[in-house]
């Protein structure tokens, strides 16, 4: 634990700016991806069957599984819980709409983190342990319970949220947005982008009803 | 290798901040105390600008009318030596703050721009907008901050200076300070010790002046057996905005900007001073301008809306321009009152701001207490009997260049063996028995009430109009305060962070001092800079054109005259009209 | 004819330590026009009496300038930091609720160490490294909008609010904060600290730097300075990405 806490520290420049880089690539790029790739279900099981098929026909796909999605997510999200150590929430104080952003990040993160793991289990480790396959109809029944449903309906849009938001903080991050003009200008981007992928993320949703 | 010489400085503002870089950079080590942290020093609140004949407006201005300047404004009273040297030394000390990263205002060529002040015709002020004494407090305490990294200055913020520790010979060889986070009273050594305490502008209750600024220190030198010179010469700044805590202080600068006085007078608009002083107009000195208020006010019964206050007008300049130039107090202004300067004439009056006495130092700026060395508003010996807006930025920084080395320079010519712990223990021990008493008083006056008593009797008596016959009674009745102080108890007696100890202790050195300002406004029987008798209008430079002297005693301070060097310039009618 | 006067309603959060549970005293002070809570503090401390009649002492709390330019009478004040001296009783709803900062040790009632604040400028060598005080003749030329931007910056008071407010600055953080970060980028840009831009990105790019910033932007909106901290933060992310880019290719 010592061991990680010096690691951490001595590296922190470089982990803190790998941690914000891969929330955008590859998650972010991923994400959207995954969103847009669910948005055949709109066309019809066959059609959404078919992409999965696809998908699943990938050389090294559990390479490009584990490299570009499982290990970044769990490198972005155990870092995450890691830094959530030095937060202190003051949002109702000082109730400024940033201060609420930088509070919502966080507890999306945490909720993002459980309905991913949740969704992850239930769509690629379960069906593969049980050897169920993968497809329109496993979705559309497990969406059939309304609780399901539902979180799935919170887990898109925060998950969308703390990728726009997040998109909005790795700018002022890596120094791309400084003054507040152009913090507020890449504000209303991410905003529109956010809006435009939750759109995307629930009219797949509801495909599969 | 030998031990390096150790000298403490009590006081974290420019001066005491510049003695201590001085010392530093000269192989010395230093201890810092300050009551504040040393950023939150009195020397914050200086606005306008710092003076310096740079002559970068084709004006012809140079360092001797610098000089010229500061003796008549300082209505010839003031040793010249010191005041010539800071003026050639003048131009100097802006290139090193400049170096040392303030940020003062620039020209569109890239050079520091220069601004008009009261008591000269000439461009000769660089500012940092209007908290210029605030820019380079930080530049000093950034130095400071380094040279602390580096191990050769140690500060010890938030400890007060309770007493001096003198050896048998009546050398000063170190001081007790007293912790003002857990009370506890310790003695600290040194070669020798710098006061750099500022000034006392406490003693008049509301004045211009931080919190800090009681005079305690000053006193406390003062009743060890320094001189206390000049101490009747007390400046009274024509322009603040009179409030309850304290009187906020707007700046000469304002008028330097082309701020403009007046009050109304049969219905219309009056510039009384554009149209008693053509020449000067609103930039007279202080001590003009202040006693101009006051008979427009209070013989005249023509302040604004019949009250004690008269107009300050920018709202006659670009709003730009002075956002640029005089953002500082603008914002003062906005949020104490809450009008807009831009829009609205200021409402202001005369405030005590600034004491041109001080601790009697030689030009080393040596104390006559051997080892014990003064500079910034706690020395007497830059300003006469008026200072220039402008100058005690200045003489801060130069007195310090002068301290320094002269502080370090006696420290290493110290012969004989240091003294034992006797000396310090006992004088420990004489401090915690003052406490002691302090705290096992019961159901006796207010220190806080007290202290206000003071103030007003002072503001009243003792400020802008000064009659003997009122003098006399304020010595009568600063007597009778000092006899209440014995029998004044404190609210709080525990041994934390004690706010109200300390208070109690200042007070008493506030008292001392306060009477040395009455008895030497009383003796000196003319009017000459800030001093003004109604019953003596005139200067008298046969009777009076010397340095006032108290000693300390108890019973009442005893007066010595000294003559004044005027080597350089001879005395002159003080005209700006 | 009596008049009723009119009194102002606080309550103050007492503590004689750190160590000792705090607690509420509430005080009734007659109300003038224009009074501070400086004002109302003053007056308790020439009457320390409670609103129910109580003997009390004084409370302690930290003021020097009373002018919003030294930042020693910062606390929190109806639940926000920021100065006394300029918190108008005028503009205050009552009873007005006064607290000490939260981030510092307390020292008593209204009282904080702000030591931390001070040590963060000394990490990041908040200065002009001179060569030394002796006549070097004059400083480096600077332009009137690089010295209106300058000048901005250097007006921060080290008062605390911006860390008071910040929720990823405290005991379990090292987090400078911004108040020391915007003082790198003020010393950046002076032309003579621009020589020693890289040694002063370094002191900030470790453990309770920069990285440490949360972006919730709090910084900025109690600011009393109203110092542009965020754009001084992100300008400072710009300047140790290129550095950290440079770091990493050019060695």
């Amino acid at each position: 634990m010592r061991a990680v806490k010096k690691w951490l520290q001595e590296n922190n420049f470089f982990i803190r700016k790998l941690h914000s880089l891969s929330g955008v690539v590859p998650l972010g790029a991923f994400l959207i991806e995954h969103l847009i790739t669910n948005s055949f279900a709109k066309f019809g099981p066959e059609v959404y069957n078919q992409k999965i098929e696809w998908f699943q026909s990938l050389p090294y796909l559990y390479a490009l599984e584990y490299g570009f999605i499982f290990i970044p997510i769990l490198f972005h999200a155990l870092l995450g819980f890691v830094f959530l150590w030095a937060w202190s929430d003051n949002s109702a104080r000082y109730p400024y709409g940033r201060n609420w952003m930088y509070t919502l990040q966080r507890a999306s993160g945490m909720i993002v983190f459980v309905f991913i793991a949740y969704h992850v289990w239930e769509f690629r480790f379960e069906t593969q342990l049980t050897g169920a396959p993968v497809n329109f109809d496993l979705v559309a029944n497990s969406l059939s319970n309304p609780l399901i449903f539902y979180f799935y309906v919170l887990g898109i849009t925060l998950t969308v949220f703390h990728f726009a938001n997040g998109l909005w903080g790795f700018c002022v991050h890596w120094g791309i947005t400084v003054g507040p003009r152009a913090q507020k200008l890449s504000g209303f981007l991410f905003l529109a982008l956010g809006l435009v992928l939750v759109y995307i993320g629930l009219d797949a949703l509801w495909a599969f009803r | 290798m030998a031990k390096k010489p150790k000298i403490i400085v009590i006081g974290g503002g420019l001066a005491g901040l510049m003695t201590t870089i001085q010392i530093c950079e000269n192989g010395g080590e230093v201890d810092l105390f300050s009551v504040v942290p040393v950023k939150r020093s009195h020397s914050v609140c200086a606005q306008g600008g710092i003076n310096a004949a740079k002559n970068t407006k084709g004006e012809g201005d140079s360092t001797d009318k610098h000089f010229d300047d500061t003796i008549y404004g300082g209505d010839f009273l003031a040793n010249q030596e010191l005041p010539r040297k800071m003026c050639e030394a003048a131009p100097g000390i802006i290139d090193l703050l400049d170096r040392m990263g303030v940020m003062f205002n620039r020209t569109p060529e890239g050079n520091i721009d220069l601004r008009r002040f009261g008591g000269t015709l000439y461009h000769r002020t660089a500012f940092a907008g209007a908290t210029t004494g605030q820019q380079m407090l930080y530049a000093l305490d950034e130095q400071v901050r380094r040279f602390e990294s580096e191990g050769k200055v140690t500060k010890y913020e938030m400890w007060e200076l309770m007493s001096l520790v003198m050896d048998e010979a009546k050398t000063v060889r170190g001081i007790v300070a007293l912790n003002l986070y857990s009370m506890e009273l310790q003695s600290f050594a040194a070669d020798s010790v710098v006061l750099a305490t500022g000034g006392c502008g406490l003693v008049f209750g509301r004045s211009t002046n931080s919190t800090a600024c009681t005079g305690s220190a000053a006193s406390i030198a003062y009743q060890n057996g320094a001189y206390y010179a000049n101490a009747e010469f007390i400046q009274v700044h024509p322009t603040a905005i009179p409030g309850e805590d304290k009187n906020r202080l707007m700046s000469e600068s304002a008028r330097g900007e082309g701020g403009r006085v007046w009050t109304y007078k049969e219905g219309k608009p009056w510039y009384f001073l554009e149209e008693w002083y053509p020449k000067y107009g609103n930039l007279v000195p202080r001590d003009v301008a202040s006693r101009a208020i006051f008979k427009v006010v209070k013989e005249l019964g023509l302040g604004v809306d019949g009250k004690d206050v008269v107009y300050l007008d920018l709202s006659h300049i670009d709003s730009k321009t002075l956002d640029i130039k005089l953002g500082g107090i603008l914002e003062i202004y906005e949020k104490f009152v809450g009008d807009d300067p831009r829009k609205v004439p200021m409402k202001i009056f005369p405030s005590v701001h600034y004491s041109m006495g001080g601790i009697w130092i030689d030009t080393n700026h040596m104390t006559n207490i051997p080892g014990l060395f003064a500079v910034g508003e706690v020395d007497y010996a830059y300003h006469g009997g008026n200072r220039l807006g402008a100058n005690s930025l200045l003489s801060c920084i130069f007195g310090g260049r002068v301290a320094g080395p002269s502080s370090l320079n006696y420290a290493k010519g110290l012969e004989g063996k240091s003294p034992g712990s006797e000396i310090f223990d006992r004088e420990v021990k004489k401090q915690e028995s003052i406490h002691e008493n302090l705290f096992s008083a019961e159901d006796g006056e207010n220190p806080f009430k007290l202290h206000e008593e003071l103030g007003r009797l002072m503001t009243d008596n003792v400020s802008v109009l000064r009659y003997n016959k009122n003098l006399e009674k304020t010595d009568a009745e600063l007597q009778k305060l000092l006899e209440r102080y014995q029998h004044i108890s404190l609210s709080d007696t525990s041994r934390g962070a004690n706010p109200v100890l300390p208070f109690a202790r200042e007070l008493y050195n506030m008292l001392h001092l306060a009477r040395a300002i009455t008895i030497g406004a009383l003796n000196r029987n003319e009017s000459r800079g800030a001093h003004y008798k109604p019953d003596f209008p005139e200067r008298n430079d046969k009777d009076f054109l010397k340095t006032s002297k108290m000693k300390y005693h108890p019973d009442r301070p005893m007066i010595e005259w000294e003559d004044v060097d005027q080597r350089w310039i001879k005395p002159r009618p003080r005209k700006y009209d | 004819m009596t008049e009723i006067q009119k009194t102002v309603r606080f309550k103050i959060k007492r503590q004689k330590d750190s160590e000792t549970q705090p607690h509420w005293e509430e005080f009734d002070i007659p109300y003038r026009a224009g009074m501070n809570v400086i004002t109302a503090l003053w007056d308790i401390a020439k009457n320390p009496v409670t609103a129910n009649g109580q003997k009390t002492t004084q409370v302690a709390w930290d003021a020097s300038c009373l002018e919003e330019v030294c930042g020693a009478c910062t606390m929190v004040i109806n639940g926000k930091v920021r100065q006394s001296c300029t918190a108008l009783i005028d503009h205050l709803s009552q009873p007005i609720t006064l607290e000490p900062m939260t981030k510092f040790p307390l020292v008593r009632d209204l009282r904080v160490n702000r030591q931390r604040m001070f040590d963060a400028l000394k990490r990041v060598k908040a200065w002009i490294p001179i060569d030394g005080t002796y006549d070097l003749g004059e400083g480096p030329k600077l332009s009137a909008q690089e010295q209106q931007i300058g000048y901005v910056l250097s007006k921060c008071m080290t008062c605390g609010c911006c860390v008071e407010a910040c929720p990823q600055y405290n005991d379990r953080s090292e987090f400078v904060g911004a108040a020391a970060l915007s003082q790198v980028r003020l010393f950046n840009l002076h032309p003579t600290g621009k020589m020693q831009k890289e040694e002063r990105l370094e002191t900030i790019m470790g453990s309770g730097g920069i990285e440490d910033c949360g972006n919730s932007q709090n910084c900025v909106e109690v600011c009393p300075k109203e110092i542009p901290l965020t754009t001084s933060i992100a300008e400072l992310n710009r300047q140790t990405t290129l550095y950290g880019f440079k770091k990493i290719f050019q060695k």
